[in-house]
């Protein structure tokens, strides 16, 4: 294997960061493939332009994965190419891990972790009235989770090369994802109970929105999560046309 | 605060949350307790930022697909919210801040159109120097902190347009307006269950969860 120093993991690391600033329709996070594994790319080559330039050539092509997890597939591959293996390995390799590296990081991350804490900071900042709080206490306890896991990540990958799957499985973030989901429910059951236990406190108006909300709940769960496109509607219209009915009347 | 503040913490969130770290300061429920802080109501902030919050909740980013913008966007809300106050004020700060978060998501479509022109792409062996590469992050980078910027200071402009026009016409009371905003926000609320939902189970937690925010409520 060729030795690759420390300064060197520590900047591919950092660059994964960036992983999405040129996120594009061609070829999505490959240029910021590319760039994360440049530093790693630019000691396995030294010395070899040509080299480089080669590298660099396949590692720009398509590639897309949960942007945490990405660093899985960044340290993989830059392991690999320090172990000098054959860059039709190295393709077939990232081909295979994306898509699960995208859809493990969707159920983890976008969809267990991340609604989780954010509602648990509106239930935190409802209750003690201190936006401040909960917000700073979500943003740490987020970042805590977030940074460990691209750590661990890249980490992994670096050290497991492409015996990588067996080292996820290992981790069991799967399981993991679903008790983070269970916790989402349970907290968001808290705000709603809370946000309707001040709504029936505020008489008449209060009992309606209430219904409403019930209401709204069921037929929200009948036609699932792209109903984000109809609430974003239903409000931008009806609190316009009620502005409007306010300006004319 | 001076005006140009604001477009440049827009600029800064929406690097935050397409092309920069993802540390989710973005988020509509931190933007807006941020830009509510700085205006010196960081309730209404975290109020409008919560609704907001609720709202895209239920949009997850599969595949790069397009999703509700919230950094920018609940910038415009907040200080639109902030310049007409009250109940109205809340109405108008939500009603842009959702509406200029669906133009943000727009334009991020826009901006991944225009990055596919700078980055280099396989030319099947030909060598790719790390420049292209730099290049490409690079153009990446400013272009979408220029974006999230034009987007806040557009925003803010229709705001002081707007806000003149619409004071005191807002008709609903506090409590009537909180009902209409219930009324979309149990939408996402549903969106959000049926997106975590396993054969029923979840249904149960949900209601002792609800159950216990209602006792928590009565209690206090």
């Amino acid at each position: 294997m060729k030795r690759i120093s420390r300064w060197a993991q520590v900047s591919s690391f950092l660059r994964l960061f960036a992983l999405q600033a040129s996120w594009n329709y061609r070829t999505l996070q490959g240029n910021g493939f590319a760039f994360a594994v440049l530093p790693i790319l630019r000691q396995v080559h030294e010395g070899n332009a040509e080299g480089l330039e080669g590298a660099l050539s396949r590692h720009i092509g398509h590639f897309n994965a949960h942007p945490y997890l990405a660093g899985l597939a960044v340290g993989a591959v830059a392991r690999m190419e320090a172990d000098g293996r054959d860059p039709e390995e190295i393709r077939r390799f990232k081909l295979a891990v994306k898509g699960p590296l995208g859809s493990l990081g969707d159920a983890l991350i976008w969809s267990g972790w991340r609604p989780t804490l954010l509602l648990a900071a509106m239930v935190v900042g409802l209750v003690t009235g201190r936006p401040g709080l909960a917000v700073g206490a979500f943003l740490i306890a987020y970042n805590l989770g977030h940074l460990a896991l691209r750590l661990l990540g890249f980490r992994i990958g670096w050290e497991y090369g492409s015996q990588v799957g067996d080292a996820l499985r290992r981790l069991g973030l799967s399981k993991k994802a679903d008790v983070l989901q269970s916790l989402g429910v349970l907290q968001l059951g808290l705000l709603v109970g809370v946000l309707a236990a001040e709504s029936l406190g505020q008489g008449w108006w209060g009992g309606v929105a209430v219904a409403l909300g019930g209401m709204g709940i069921w037929v929200g769960s009948r036609v699932g999560p792209r109903i984000w496109r109809v609430c974003l509607w239903l409000l931008v219209g009806t609190l316009g046309l009620v502005h409007l009915g306010g300006v004319w009347g | 605060m001076e005006w140009w503040l604001l477009p440049l913490l827009g600029g800064l969130l929406a690097l935050d949350q397409t092309s920069f770290g993802q540390f989710m300061v973005s988020r509509p429920l931190v933007g807006g307790t941020v830009v509510g802080w700085v205006l010196g109501e960081p309730m209404l902030g975290f109020l409008l930022g919560g609704i907001m919050e609720l709202c895209f909740l239920p949009a997850v980013p599969t595949g790069g697909g397009q999703v509700p913008e919230g950094g920018p966007a609940v910038g415009v809300g907040v200080w639109a919210a902030d310049s007409l106050e009250g109940e109205g004020g809340l109405a108008l700060g939500l009603a842009l801040g959702l509406l200029w978060a669906w133009l943000g998501s727009v334009s991020v479509h826009l901006l991944r159109g225009w990055n596919s022109r700078w980055v280099p792409v396989d030319g099947g062996g030909v060598g790719v120097r790390a420049g292209m590469v730099w290049r490409g992050q690079i153009v990446g980078l400013a272009s979408d902190f220029l974006r999230g910027g034009l987007l806040c200071a557009g925003g803010m402009g229709v705001a002081a347009v707007l806000a003149p026009l619409l004071r005191g016409s807002w008709p609903l009371g506090m409590s009537a307006t909180l009902a209409v905003l219930a009324m979309g926000g149990s939408l996402a609320v549903g969106g959000l269950l049926a997106l975590w939902e396993k054969g029923g189970k979840r249904w149960r937690v949900f209601l002792a969860g609800c159950g216990l925010g209602v006792a928590w409520g009565v209690l206090t």
